[in-house]
């Protein structure tokens, strides 16, 4: 699968024509609000009411998710020509064209979360001279994080071309101060494979005031413990074992496989 | 561009990052939309607005409202909707917002402001 990054910067690769598919494509559509879906699935906001960011928010796709659950947005994007056919498509959100890897100014901590679907990996390249990838991200995340309240949450989903990036993204967003985690859905399918970022502020519910500490209390030090690691036992190749892990990881990665029986992996009779 | 994000906004340099708060906004084309009013939203809305600034921009548009807003005004309904009409129903289509203290001035057309910055402004 080739990668759009490596084509052409964002502003130049969606033009018009690029732009038309996520009008005219169903199947573009589906998966774009399909992950958008799952993104504010996994921001976990309030039942309405809220204001989210959209960073690359591209025709509105993910926003209108949003809008149907009764949340108002504001949405970025560096291609004119896909905030246009947001305009089409009649978002119900208010679109601005900015480039997310500059940062971005609003008032201190107004929105109630951020979701973002299938940008920032655009990041990660370097459209010209002046660019520095680790700069651009921290450019971002620090304003996100002022722009975020306190106990907000922020979804990324992106497309990393190896795991470097990964760490690279995750190590920006832990500097500004975030808290991140990393959610891979269907892990063992390349095709389905899809990679979450979700970010939090910092929460609001759920600290208690530590207890002061009385006399009778005793400061508890438990022993360290070591861990044997399970030593990998490799099976005989072609063996009975060998054939039902194997039947096993494709049925992981989604694969139509026949159930295991007493026939699996058996022996033929000599004499056939 | 509606007036809640105008409320929101700030100028993107990074010199002048949220000193000069609120952009002066100069409409020249405005749309008015039709959308639900949205009680819930209005009133979580309100606790994120700058009152002084929403007033002022309220004012230049001419839409006259309070001068101080009082806890009371939440259950007000009839004031209610007209903060919903102004803050999501009032899009400037075309015009200009400039920054007051560096005079760097971002165009809005279609709707949309443009905030991208020259290579020289960059952070």
């Amino acid at each position: 699968m080739s990668r759009p990054e490596n084509v052409a910067p964002a502003q130049y690769y969606y033009n018009s024509e690029e732009a038309e598919k996520y009008t005219s494509n169903s199947r573009i559509i589906e998966v774009q609000a399909h992950m958008s879906q799952r993104a504010i699935e996994l921001l976990q906001l309030p039942s309405s009411g809220c204001l989210v960011l959209d960073l690359g928010c591209g025709s509105g796709l993910s926003g209108s998710e949003l809008s149907d659950s009764g949340h108002f947005w504001i949405g970025m994007d560096i291609s004119p020509s896909m905030l246009l056919v947001a305009l089409d498509r009649e978002a119900e959100g208010d679109l601005m064209l900015a480039d997310i890897g500059n940062g971005f100014h609003f008032a201190p901590g107004c929105f109630d979360g951020c979701i973002s679907i299938s940008a920032i990996q655009w990041l990660c390249n370097a459209e010209k001279a002046s660019h520095n990838p680790y700069k651009r991200f921290s450019n971002l995340f620090n304003s996100l994080y002022k722009a975020l309240a306190r106990g907000a949450r922020a979804v990324f989903q992106f497309y990393p071309a190896h795991p470097q990036q990964i760490e690279i993204i995750t190590q920006s967003a832990v500097k500004a101060g975030f808290m991140a985690d990393m959610v891979i859905d269907f892990p063992e399918s390349t095709k389905a494979k899809k990679y979450y970022l979700i970010l939090h502020t910092g929460s609001k519910s759920g600290y208690m005031n530590p207890m002061p500490l009385n006399d009778e209390d005793e400061v508890k030090v438990s022993k360290r413990k070591i861990v044997k690691k399970e030593k990998h036992v490799k099976c005989k190749n072609k063996s009975k074992e060998w054939i039902i892990n194997k039947k096993e990881r494709q049925r992981k990665q989604g694969k139509e496989i026949r159930p295991d029986t007493k026939y699996t992996g058996r022996k033929r009779h000599d004499r056939f | 561009m509606r007036l809640l994000t105008h409320n929101l906004l700030m100028c993107n340099l990074k010199t002048c990052a949220g000193q000069n708060f609120p952009l002066a906004l100069q409409a020249n084309e405005i749309s008015e939309e039709n959308t639900e009013f949205n009680l819930v939203l209005t009133q979580k809305m309100l606790g994120k607005l700058d009152w002084k600034a929403f007033h002022r921009v309220a004012d230049s548009l001419g839409h006259t409202l309070p001068e101080e807003l009082t806890p009371e005004d939440q259950n007000n309904d009839e004031l209610m909707q007209r903060l919903h009409h102004l803050l999501f129903n009032i899009v400037v289509l075309s015009g200009t917002l400039t920054c007051q203290s560096c005079g760097r001035a971002y165009p809005i057309d279609k709707g949309i402001p443009n905030m991208l910055l020259e290579d020289s402004e960059e952070a």
